[in-house]
């Protein structure tokens, strides 16, 4: 049984690339609709033509303004008018929304806080879902890694838990809306679920570490040289923190 | 910023090559490259490890568009009728071989999402993947957008059914 023929196919047939075993059938499909066939080749030789047209731009030197280190020089030397008014901004937001929020309950919208706060939301869908709750599970910890890593645009190692009674269950990308984030989950002692969330940090590049609560959920959180971290169990805080110092001395190994 | 340069810098061909299929003006072209350049160098950490090309064409694709809007804000300088005439002036006996100015002047009467996603996929060569990325829709939106824009393109070329120009806004 194949496939029926889809616009896909025929766009990919002009563009050349399908897969072998798929052009057989296409052009199968193909010699059965000449109309179709006309169509097709007529626009393969327009994308020819078209791709040919503006090949000459491609080749032309371009220009210094245009070098990387020319805006970079530039950025350097003469902040913008919009950067002292994005600057201005962020101030009159900093204290404006520090002073509005001095009583309210509402959760951080950035830095060690708001990643505690990732982590927990996360861990509250993946973590107690023992089947699915990892995308890769431990046996594929080499995949997970490289997809984290390039992902978060930085190495990211697996902390090891063993010793403390942590068995690595997994992991997988979490959404977050400071980008992307990984989350490494461990199977601990009495069934407890236990997750480390880790991304890149833009505001607080280095955080001392911080315990919060947020219902049964403990969390441990901290940032160090740009990245931060988040562990969050239904554990005692006590007992996170050990757990914490292992995951960050193992991360400023790496 | 050496990894940045040699991440960037290679694109820059082609990142002209895209503004210019637009907007065949070279100097405006250019300069909305530059803008892109510069914003990409500005937020370059807030890029959070996303593929570099998708990237760079996004930014430089809602600049296209936003100075498109603009453009049409002021009023366009060619009415849309007298380009469709133009395209109409074809001589009728050109039949062997395409005429680039054809093209040209079909491509800018093609609305503007299957343009780009003409463009993306002939000329700059990306995977039906980027190019949806660029254009934030899915990869099937994409197909259609490039079925229809193909199919719209050689309607107006015209293989010897050059009547269906009439249909041109």
């Amino acid at each position: 049984m194949t496939t029926p023929i889809g616009e896909d196919d025929l766009m990919a047939w002009v563009d050349r690339r399908l897969p072998p075993e798929r052009h057989a059938i296409v052009d199968g499909y193909l010699a059965d609709n000449p109309d179709v066939a006309r169509r097709l080749a007529l626009q393969a030789e327009h994308r020819a033509v078209i791709a040919g047209m503006f090949a000459s731009v491609s080749i032309e030197p371009i220009p210094s303004a245009m070098r990387v280190g020319t805006i970079v020089s530039h950025h350097q030397t003469r902040p913008q008018w919009w950067q002292a008014i994005a600057a201005a901004l962020l101030l009159a937001v900093g204290f404006g929304g520090g002073w509005g929020m001095r009583n309210s309950t509402l959760p951080p919208r950035a830095g060690i806080g708001a990643l505690a706060q990732e982590a927990t939301d996360n861990y509250r869908v993946y973590a107690v879902d023992a089947q699915r709750g990892a995308e890769f599970g431990p046996q594929a910890q080499a995949e997970l890694v490289n997809w984290t890593s390039e992902r978060l645009g930085s190495r990211v190692a697996v902390p090891d838990l063993a010793a403390a009674g942590y068995r690595f269950a997994g992991g997988r990308l979490v959404a977050t809306p400071h980008g992307p984030a990984a989350m490494f989950l461990y199977d601990g002692p009495s069934s407890t679920r236990l997750a480390v969330v880790t991304r890149p940090m833009e505001i607080d590049k280095a955080a001392r570490m911080t315990e919060s609560a947020d219902g049964d959920l403990s969390r441990v959180s901290w940032a160090d040289r740009g990245v931060g971290f988040s562990i969050v169990a239904a554990r005692p805080t006590t007992e996170l923190q050990s757990v914490a110092e292992t995951v960050r001395r193992q991360s400023q190994r790496v | 910023m050496d990894a940045r340069a040699a991440l960037i810098e290679p694109l820059i061909p082609g990142l002209r090559r895209y503004a210019r299929a637009w907007l065949r003006d070279a100097a405006t072209a250019d300069d909305l490259v530059q803008d892109c350049l510069e914003r990409a160098v500005g937020s370059w950490r807030k890029r959070h490890g996303d593929a570099v090309r998708p990237w760079l064409y996004a930014i430089l694709h809602n600049l296209l568009v936003d100075h498109g809007r603009r453009q049409a804000r002021r009023g366009t300088p060619v009415a849309i009728d007298t380009v469709a005439d133009a395209v109409l002036a074809v001589p009728a006996e050109q039949s062997t071989g395409i005429e680039h100015s054809d093209l040209m002047r079909a491509l800018d009467i093609l609305p503007a999402d299957q343009r780009a996603a003409i463009l993306l996929v002939s000329v700059e060569d990306l995977s039906y993947a980027e190019a949806a990325a660029i254009l934030g829709v899915p990869t099937g939106t994409l197909m259609s957008r490039l079925s229809r824009g193909r199919d719209r393109l050689s309607e107006l070329i015209g293989a010897g059914e050059r009547p269906k120009l009439r249909r041109v806004k």
